[in-house]
């Protein structure tokens, strides 16, 4: 049991497997899904993806109202009926973490997916302007809460025939780019845990894979790219391919992998009317 | 749609009485019959004669039997962890280093559980524990020593007869010169040992009393209360701890 140390598994594809992947009808059909982050921007996509596709998802995010939203939204929309727990990652204690997985077994029976896609960006600055508070902040919501929160989950995941783990990175975790800080360490150690996860688990039900949104018309793209037009970057909606693939049995065996999102574009929901090619965007 | 119509998870706090209620009732009752079996017959009950009598309770009422339903359950945990090494009704693989757990004592479970995660046993071995016993919480830790407290020990097995007859003679009658008292005053003639603080020893895997009492020899499992353990095996050579655990395993 401790001889599992050694990468033998591919852990290096770049995406790709989206030549004209069709996720059928059903894909997650009688699943249950914990997303993350799930009242705005992507969690809030995936959210209602994961519900068209008949999942059971169990919306957590810091802001009820915004959960309630999107709740209304799936509901009517008339997917399958989601659930609401309100989870402060900056808050929660690993205690709460686990009960929440017991609360899981005990409302809805089983856990098929944990989608760890909130993050915490401060604000883009030269190192020396990054307070303490604010790092450590950053760590616990994009580092440390979602090591507690799978290591919680993974006995409900392990009892599934098959179940995913899908963390979300970000290009400045392979890439150094200056001023992003806290976030950019946090991505680079997520995207490390993920590999290690995939690793020790690959002999489990569960696979555990990241994926990086790129740049997407969200909240936090706002916050770091503020003078670029926001409209040129695609809807969370016209991403979320790469997050069905990954989260359902499609996916069997991907293993260790980080998908780009933007490679598996779903161009019938990519609205955008105009597109920066080629530009490198400094903040 | 209104608020109230929303579906919520259920909050932790009422999750946390509901294990109490649960585990907590499993747990008292089953020290109930053990105790009650006790101070009846008089002698210690072998663990494998508990579930009978357990079940004789149940017969009683439906809710009863209901929680020795779950008594009886394999918990997620074992299932999910435990089993790798100490399989799944608590025996392991033979020739392996891993205690069987099945029909141990749940107090000395508990307790080892407990030790594990404040590392204060601390024996080479106990390593592998630590990481495993981390993330248990106190329900945890009820609900797997109960589940294997219940479950039919492993019946034992005389492999070497000469080390069996030769550990039979210490177990039973310790050793006067080196200051060895018999095992059979603690852990019981039959080695089901004294509950709550004898843990059984029959028919445990050689490998691991062999392991245990070279560790408590070395001091580096020092989680025994008193040291009691730590001044007997201090006492004892390689050979009479290979006889000891040959016996061991045979009853």
């Amino acid at each position: 049991m401790l001889e599992h140390c050694e990468r033998d598994i591919n852990t290096d594809m770049q995406g790709g497997l989206n030549d004209g992947y069709q996720p059928s009808g059903d894909l997650l059909k009688d699943r249950v899904i914990l997303v993350t982050g799930a009242g705005d921007g992507i969690g809030r996509a995936a959210a209602v993806e994961y519900s068209k596709y008949g999942a059971t998802v169990l919306l957590t995010g810091r802001t009820k109202s915004k959960l309630e939203r999107v709740y209304d939204e799936i509901v009517g929309l008339g997917y399958v009926e989601p659930m609401i727990y309100v989870l402060d990652l900056a808050e929660v204690g690993e205690d709460e973490l686990m009960q929440i997985a017991l609360s899981i077994r005990k409302d809805l029976g089983r856990l098929d997916g944990v989608l760890h896609n909130a993050a915490d960006l401060d604000v883009l600055t030269p190192f020396e302007h990054i307070d303490q508070a604010s790092w450590e902040r950053t760590m616990r919501v994009n580092v440390t809460i979602p090591f507690l929160l799978t290591k919680a989950c993974i006995p409900l995941l392990r009892e599934q025939k098959s179940s995913s783990i899908v963390f979300t990175t970000d290009e400045c975790a392979n890439k150094p780019k200056g001023y992003w800080g806290a976030y950019a360490v946090s991505k680079a150690a997520v995207q490390n845990f993920a590999g290690m996860l995939a690793i020790e688990l690959q002999n489990t039900s569960v696979s555990v894979n990241c994926i990086d949104p790129g740049a997407t018309r969200t909240g936090m793209r706002l916050r770091t790219h503020p003078g670029s037009p926001i409209k040129s970057y695609p809807l969370p909606a016209a991403i979320m391919t790469a997050y069905l693939y990954l989260m359902g049995p499609d996916s069997a065996g991907v293993r260790g992998h980080v998908l780009q999102a933007a490679k598996w574009l779903e161009n019938t929901r990519d609205d955008r009317q105009y597109q920066i090619k080629g530009a490198t965007i400094i903040p | 749609m209104t608020k109230t119509q929303r579906r919520f998870l259920t909050p932790p706090s009422i999750i946390i009485t509901f294990i109490i209620s649960v585990l907590g009732m499993e747990y008292a009752q089953a020290e109930t019959v053990v105790s009650s079996a006790i101070s009846t017959a008089g002698v210690v009950p072998t663990k494998a004669s508990l579930p009978v009598t357990a079940a004789k309770v149940d017969a009683k009422s439906s809710t009863q039997s209901d929680e020795a339903a779950k008594l009886n359950a394999v918990p997620t945990i074992v299932s999910s962890s435990c089993m790798t090494c100490h399989g799944q009704q608590g025996i392991t693989a033979p020739g392996v280093m891993f205690p069987n757990l099945a029909g141990q004592w749940a107090f000395y479970l508990r307790t080892q559980l407990y030790d594990f995660k404040s590392h204060q046993r601390a024996d080479p071995m106990a390593a592998i524990m630590w990481g495993m016993v981390a993330p248990l919480t106190d329900a945890q830790i009820h609900q797997v020593a109960t589940y294997f407290s219940n479950q039919v020990r492993n019946p034992g097995v005389s492999e070497n007869l000469k080390r069996v007859e030769a550990g039979k003679k210490i177990y039973e009658g310790g050793l006067l010169k080196e200051d060895v008292p018999a095992c059979m005053a603690c852990h019981g003639p039959t080695g089901v040992g004294i509950p709550p603080l004898f843990p059984a020893l029959a028919g445990q895997r050689q490998g691991y009393v062999v392991n245990q009492l070279n560790y408590f020899k070395l001091g580096t499992r020092a989680d025994d209360p008193d040291g009691v353990m730590r001044d007997i095996a201090k006492n004892l050579t390689s050979e009479q701890i290979m006889e000891l655990a040959a016996y061991v395993r045979a009853l």
